[in-house]
């Protein structure tokens, strides 16, 4: 393709290409639009390249809700404090903990100011509410969701001057020595050279590169389903490898929930999420139990079953209860299976009739009797004698209608990426580090944290890192 | 796709069952996700509910007030896949609400279009002022219309009292038992029992929360009119519009009191109650009506139900015409055109009357109920259901 500098046209305001930019972001979700304003306070010239067209900007954080920082007391959006200690608690108890302590240390530190931050660049708060009621604490909510989120950070991008251009995609670097001097984007199909005295990258892990996610997980990642954009396919980020970028995090790290099979491929986003596991049985395609439904309250445990289906023969698994619990939990967005038979269930959802009956029977005839079903904490009613056993919650499946869901794992980000150090310069193989290439947000999550997941901390990781990105940018390019 | 993409416009010709399907495939949706519960009284209405009845769907129509923050926080509204657009959904519930009150064989017809408030309208001002002109020429002939008529500037000069008194109330009469059973078939289908409507807390916050306009405020940032423009403009018109229209009452009772009561003849000094409430209502009548019109106008038409929409603006149109007609016989009172400028504001008066159970005129009523539902759930904790 012919590259051609100069000005091109889109979303009726015209970004002009042909001079130097300070810092040019690419990405454009949370982490990248913090990154530009960060950089903005400081430079003149911030320009974002936002892969996706102006309809579905914003990547993940069109699906994310909270932000989880420390804070010393209750307020307004806050029902307790949060502090220090806490926070890092909770990280250390989170997959197989920090990645690296410094790192994961000045996040948690530097997460204390983002709220404030926020509201100055014009984020409004709600206060947390049913749905929202148990992270109430440690979490802050901000009105409406990530999309409106995104649209308010847009809107500040634009008071600010900062440019923006959708449909871009970064195709190239051009280096010299330890610096990239210039992006090779692609703007609507037309591929333009785009000067910079400083890059910030923010494009997000490789979740929706089924090729790449392969390579780690065999062909059974085709069975995934993406709950972001179609847009994450990492290009930047092995675009950066191919630079000689170090890694950071683990190959296989990533953050997968339980979702309905009917789920769109890529986007589907909370909606299709399951919660129905702590009061079902979950069966495999051999209609047998794999795992304990039971092991602990649904917030705690929601984060595993992506991965314990991906371990699955055909990466799909079957909740199956009955009509005692319907009202435990939210009722999945394009409804469960129904049938007055366990049978019926079984031939609706394409397993063996006579092994599901059989695993049910055997699983309602384990169930120790006595302990009282208590769906708000842990009832200890058990069963005994499977394997595995289920610990809590566990309730005969007797009473018709029966109900079933297909499940597939929802992967929500990946957490290999790039090294950085404490100024987010991206780090190199060979022990340098660029000059003038930064990164923040999933692109450099695996710094902080390689797997598991805390609710709201990836947006926490790409708020403290997109500001440290964007003013070292700067501060670069001023120097 | 484009934001004007005609493939986003709701599918109008479709019965209202597979409305209530389709709200209540989004409305799934938004219940598994839940973002939106800080903007409005709807979300979290609908999370006390599992499973959605037709009645829930009205209730949650009725109660939303067509801010459109949630469309624009909705990443799953148009291009994504599962196509999400509450407010224009909600509309579409909302006229069906508002049409409920017509014979079904009137409905039917011409709803899928949003005509019938149309034609009805244009038949019920044909007949107003067919009965304003024989009212008058009964009298003195048609001839009087242009003529300055003893006592200067009262209507009773060109339409007898008793005949004015007389249609008035048969209009206004059947009016309120038109809306008063449509209010009754309306809590009926969303709540059940009548006697819940009378409990004085829940009711006098729901009044509270219409008076003020609570939910116009929208997400903090007020009404959007498009993307990524919102402000209090609408909720400071629509004050405009019903405080005006308040005052415009209160002017025709009070000008009743001074004639029956206080035996004061029209016309009235311009310092009296009837002519200063009926002056400021009518400006703020007009000032509100033509900035919603121009609000409606402009706003983005993809999170709205285009013949809802049309319902809005007719609406907003009559207002206009009830201020200005009304200001018009006080400016012309002394003048030969009185007559004339008279017959029309009473024909207009009277076609808004005949209108009202059946178009937006009405959605006052069914919006207090829906927020007497709202604060009664909010007091018992739980859902109707």
């Amino acid at each position: 393709m012919r590259e051609e500098p100069g000005t091109i046209a889109q979303n009726s305001k015209a970004v002009e290409f042909s001079e130097d930019f300070d810092v040019v972001v690419i990405g454009g979700g949370n982490a990248a639009l913090v990154a530009a304003m960060s950089a903005r306070h400081y430079v003149k010239r911030v320009l974002v390249l936002e892969r996706a067209p102006y309809e579905v900007r914003g990547g993940n954080t069109r699906h994310t809700r909270n932000i989880r920082c420390i804070h010393p007391s209750a307020d307004a959006y806050n029902t307790g404090s949060y502090l220090y200690d806490e926070l890092w608690d909770d990280l250390c108890r989170v997959g197989s903990g920090p990645s690296d302590e410094r790192l994961a240390e000045l996040t948690v530190c530097e997460s204390e100011s983002v709220p404030g931050w926020m509201s100055e660049h014009g984020i409004h708060w709600q206060a947390p509410l049913s749905g929202t009621l148990h992270l109430g604490r440690t979490n802050r909510f901000f009105l409406g969701g990530g999309k409106a989120l995104l649209n308010t950070y847009y809107r500040t991008l634009s008071a600010m001057s900062i440019d923006v251009s959708y449909s871009s995609s970064v195709e190239g670097f051009v280096d010299e020595g330890d610096r990239i001097t210039h992006l090779l984007v692609e703007v609507n199909g037309k591929r333009t050279k785009v000067g910079a005295k400083a890059v910030v990258c923010a494009s997000g892990g490789f979740e929706a590169n089924f090729d790449w996610l392969a390579r780690y997980w065999g062909p059974s990642a085709y069975n995934y389903l993406i709950r972001g954009p179609i847009y994450n396919d990492g290009t930047v980020l092995s675009l950066l490898y191919d630079l000689g970028a170090a890694r950071a995090g683990q190959e296989r790290g990533f953050h997968a929930v339980a979702i309905d099979a009917r789920s769109p491929r890529f986007d589907g986003g909370i909606a299709t999420r399951i919660d129905a596991i702590p009061f079902s049985v979950v069966l495999n395609r051999h209609a047998e139990r794999f795992y304990d439904e039971g092991e602990d309250l649904w917030p705690k445990r929601y984060a595993i079953w992506g991965t314990n289906i991906a371990l699955q023969d055909g990466q799909i698994a079957y909740a199956i209860w009955d009509s005692k619990v319907v009202r435990e939990f939210l009722p999945p967005m394009y409804g469960p299976t129904r049938s007055a038979t366990l049978a019926g269930i079984a031939n609706a959802v394409g397993l063996s009739a006579e092994r599901l009956e059989r695993t049910i029977l055997e699983y309602n005839a384990a169930i120790v009797k006595g302990t009282p079903f208590d769906p708000t904490r842990l009832d200890g009613a058990h069963t005994s004698g499977l394997e595995p056993e289920k610990t809590n919650w566990a309730l005969p499946i007797d009473q018709p209608p029966y109900y079933a869901i297909a499940m597939r794992p929802g992967i929500t980000f990946t957490y290999m990426g790039v090294k950085i150090d404490g100024s987010a310069r991206i780090q190199r193989e060979d022990g340098s580090h660029f000059a003038n290439v930064f990164a923040a947000g999933e692109m450099m999550s695996g710094n902080v944290l390689s797997s598991g997941y805390l609710a709201g901390f990836g947006l926490t990781i790409g708020s403290v890192w997109g500001r440290i990105a964007g003013r070292e940018a700067a501060r670069y390019v001023s120097n | 796709m484009s934001a004007t993409d005609p493939a986003f416009r709701y599918r109008n010709d479709e019965p209202a069952t597979a409305l209530f399907t389709e709200a209540k495939r989004q409305l799934n949706v938004c219940n598994s996700c839940r973002f939106c519960e800080g903007y409005c009284a709807v979300y979290p209405a609908l999370e006390r509910r599992v499973e959605l009845e037709q009645g829930d769907i009205i209730h949650l129509a009725n109660l939303c007030h067509d801010c459109r923050a949630c469309f624009y926080a909705c990443m799953y509204a148009p291009p994504h896949e599962f196509g999400l657009n509450p407010p224009a959904i909600l509309a579409e519930v909302r006229r069906d609400t508002y049409q409920s009150s017509l014979p079904l064989r009137l409905r039917q017809r011409d709803s899928a279009r949003g005509s019938t408030p149309l034609r009805l309208s244009f038949s019920s001002a044909l007949c107003c002022i067919a009965i304003v002109l024989t009212l008058i020429s009964v009298n003195h002939g048609l001839a009087a219309l242009f003529r300055r008529l003893d006592p200067v500037g009262s209507p009773y000069a060109f339409v007898s009292y008793e005949a004015l008194i007389v249609v008035s109330l048969l209009i206004f009469g059947c009016a309120l038992v038109v809306m008063t059973t449509g209010m009754i078939a309306y809590w009926k289908t969303t709540r059940g029992r009548m006697a819940d409507l009378f409990h004085f807390g829940p009711l006098a916050r729901a009044i509270r929360d219409g008076a003020t306009l609570r939910y116009l405020r929208g997400g903090r940032e007020g009404c959007y009119v498009k993307e990524n423009h919102a402000s209090s403009e609408r909720r400071i018109l629509h004050y405009l519009v019903s405080y005006g229209f308040l005052l415009c009452l209160l002017a025709t009772i009070s000008a009743g009191f001074e004639q029956d009561v206080l035996s004061a003849k029209p016309p009235f000094a311009l310092l009296s109650v009837p002519v200063v409430s009926g002056v400021l209502g009518g400006i703020g009548l007009i000032i509100g009506s033509l900035g919603l019109y121009r609000l409606k106008r402009s706003q983005d038409t993809i999170a709205t139900d285009g013949p809802m929409n049309l319902m809005d603006r007719s609406f907003l149109f009559a207002l206009a015409t009830l201020g200005v007609t009304g200001i018009a016989t006080l400016v012309t009172r002394d003048s030969t055109i009185y007559g004339f400028v008279l017959a029309i504001h009473l024909a207009v008066v009277w076609s808004c009357f005949i209108l009202a159970p059946f178009t937006k005129f009405a959605h006052f009523l069914y919006r207090l109920l829906a927020l007497v539902q709202d604060n009664l759930e909010r007091t018992e904790g739980t859902g109707a259901q």
